[in-house]
């Protein structure tokens, strides 16, 4: 029972981090890989704030959206300037760029050695225990990132999200700011993963750099493609997906490091099965 | 100031190995549009495929070297024919092509780690001869990769230049429209783009097995090398491209000098932000409009 709500928390968990980069990709077709760093940026705010100052968590992780929201729109200054393949080696870059500093500001990150002992969530002096409890406190998150999504993506700002997406020629001759626009979707976007790698870093109590790399924002874009780019339920589903199938490899009863392998493999031949025979993904409607 | 010197020189045997994934990759991109994310997975199928013939079949060097080879430009061309040319058909955005990319890249990273294991492989009889050039020692095969290096990128530039495929290529790169309707073969000039880019890739592959061994995952590295490259030199100029690589190698290494060698991804990244800032079309691109290969 106990590892089926730890299995539930991860697909709350990587739900959130695929639904914020989804507004990115699939809304606003900024075709960013930079999505895990910032879910790295809100692991490393709340696993530093509370285990060096003692902050209290709920405090370190809207901290820690902010910090990530000012890092976003930071990483969409460049951006605004490139778009297409451009802004995808910039995101590159960015991604390269903080996984380094995780990785080799040993004074702050340990490094390597990763962050142990993060003190578990609470909320207005209620520890949270037991996975029951983080099972309630993700559906909190997931349900707070839900309400921001709609309400961005339903508004007339999500409307001019999608226009920057189709034709950004013929948003901007409309007289709406695209720049701006861009700015906020990358803020918005930074700060909600910040909030997933929140919830990770208490609930797991231990981070290192290695769950924020590269192929970890390539796993989060298969999340999002899968269950359906520009669809409010398809982050979520493909979270589901991604996240049980290696669960439910467990059960075939391959060696431990073959398993991995052939997990990674079958990711890969997912995200080229998809592109080529479903693009809209899970959730998308036949364009 | 020796240390300096030796740095130097491996920044310039990185910076060959580099360019030669970076020219392939360049290729590949500039004329089929193709962000090919999956061309460091060729590389390094080119270093193994190297290793398994002279170690597991027993061939001499010569022919196993050019198996190899051969290997990494079926590759290529299969990742071509079976996963592009579908999406290309479909008139699926660039960006799909990518993500299809990056799906092969994770599944020929993880097959070669499955085939060959994760630890790292090159050949034991390769120890090779050292070159003591004052304080810079090198071993043949770093030296191999510079010679090699330049061999290559000289060598397509001039059939680039001079070829009828070369041509090709370029009227397919500048105007791909105008291409079709001269009669151009798309398809086919693209599959062989493909063919070229990644017999590029091949001695690169091989020659790092040689050098320091080839790992299943080494090609991301390198292929993210190879896209500062080419982004820094100029998507339009192939010379820019080898010339960036070459440079990379030699900013890195001083980094390493100055720095630590732990922060060399770092360094390369931030020339990347730095142009992508300031110049977007980098060392050697045109303006739009006057954009050639």
């Amino acid at each position: 029972m106990e590892y089926i709500l730890h299995i539930l928390i991860f697909m709350g968990i990587y739900g959130i981090a695929a639904a914020s980069f989804n507004l990115l990709i699939g809304y606003a077709g900024l075709f960013s890989l930079a999505h895990a760093a910032f879910f790295g940026v809100g692991a490393y705010s709340s696993a530093l704030l509370t285990l060096r100052l003692d902050w209290p968590p709920l405090a370190a992780a809207a901290a820690g959206m902010a910090i990530a929201a000012i890092l976003s729109s930071v990483v969409a200054l460049p951006s605004l300037r490139v778009s297409g393949d451009y802004l995808v080696v910039t995101s590159f870059g960015i991604q390269v760029l903080l996984y380094t500093v995780f990785l080799n500001w040993t004074g702050l990150t340990r490094g390597a050695m990763g962050l142990p002992g993060i003190p578990p969530a609470s909320l207005l002096g209620l520890q949270v225990t037991g996975h029951l409890g983080y099972v309630v406190l993700t559906l909190a998150a997931l349900a707070f990132t839900v309400w921001v999504l709609r309400r961005v993506v339903l508004s007339p700002f999500g409307r001019v999200l999608k226009g920057i997406r189709e034709d950004e020629v013929a948003v901007e001759a409309l007289g709406k700011h695209v720049y701006r626009f861009k700015v906020l979707a990358f803020v918005v976007a930074g700060s909600l993963a910040s909030l997933g790698g929140s919830l990770f870093a208490h609930y797991v109590s231990f981070i290192d750099p290695y769950s924020f790399t590269l192929d970890e924002s390539v796993f989060l874009l298969g999340s999002v493609i899968v269950g359906g780019t520009a669809t409010l339920r398809g982050p979520f589903v493909g979270a589901v997906i991604l996240v049980g199938i290696p669960e439910l490899l467990r059960f075939v009863g391959l060696p431990q490091n073959v398993a991995a392998t052939v997990r990674q493999m079958l990711f890969g031949a997912l995200l080229v099965v998809f592109m080529r025979f479903r693009p809209q993904g899970i959730c998308g409607e036949q364009a | 100031m020796a240390l300096l010197l030796q740095l130097l020189a491996n920044g310039l045997v990185a910076g060959s190995s580099w360019a030669m994934v970076a020219l392939g990759f360049g290729l590949i991109f500039r004329v089929t549009g193709t962000f090919h994310f999956a061309h460091g997975s060729v590389y390094a199928a080119a270093g193994y495929l190297a290793y398994s013939g002279v170690a597991d079949l027993g061939l001499p060097w010569g022919i196993a070297f050019p198996l190899a080879a051969i290997g990494a430009v079926l590759l290529g061309c299969s990742i071509e024919v079976w996963i592009y040319r579908p999406l290309r058909r479909l008139e699926a955005p660039p960006l799909a092509l990518l993500v299809s990319s990056l799906g092969v890249a994770v599944f020929l990273n993880n097959l070669l780690g499955l085939v060959w294991s994760y630890q790292s492989r090159n050949l034991p009889t390769a120890a090779g001869t050292g070159y003591v050039l004052g304080p810079v020692d090198l071993s043949s095969f770093q030296v191999a990769t510079v010679a090699v290096g330049l061999v290559v990128t000289i060598g397509l530039i001039i059939y680039m230049k001079y070829s009828s495929l070369g041509l090709t290529m370029r009227a397919l790169a500048n105007t791909p429209f105008m291409a079709r309707i001269v009669g151009i073969p798309a398809e086919r000039v693209t599959v062989l783009t493909f063919a070229v880019g990644s017999l590029l890739a091949a001695p690169a592959g091989i020659l790092t097995m040689l050098d320091t061994g080839v790992l299943p995952d080494m090609g991301t590295p390198a292929v993210l090398m190879a896209t500062i490259a080419v982004f820094v030199g100029g998507i339009a100029s192939l010379p820019g491209a080898a010339l960036a690589a070459g440079l990379l190698g030699l900013l890195v290494n001083v980094g390493i000098w100055q720095w630590s060698a732990r922060w060399q991804n770092a360094i390369a990244f931030s020339l990347l932000l730095l142009f992508m800032v300031c110049r977007p079309r980098g060392l050697f691109g045109l303006k739009q409009r006057q954009v050639k290969v």
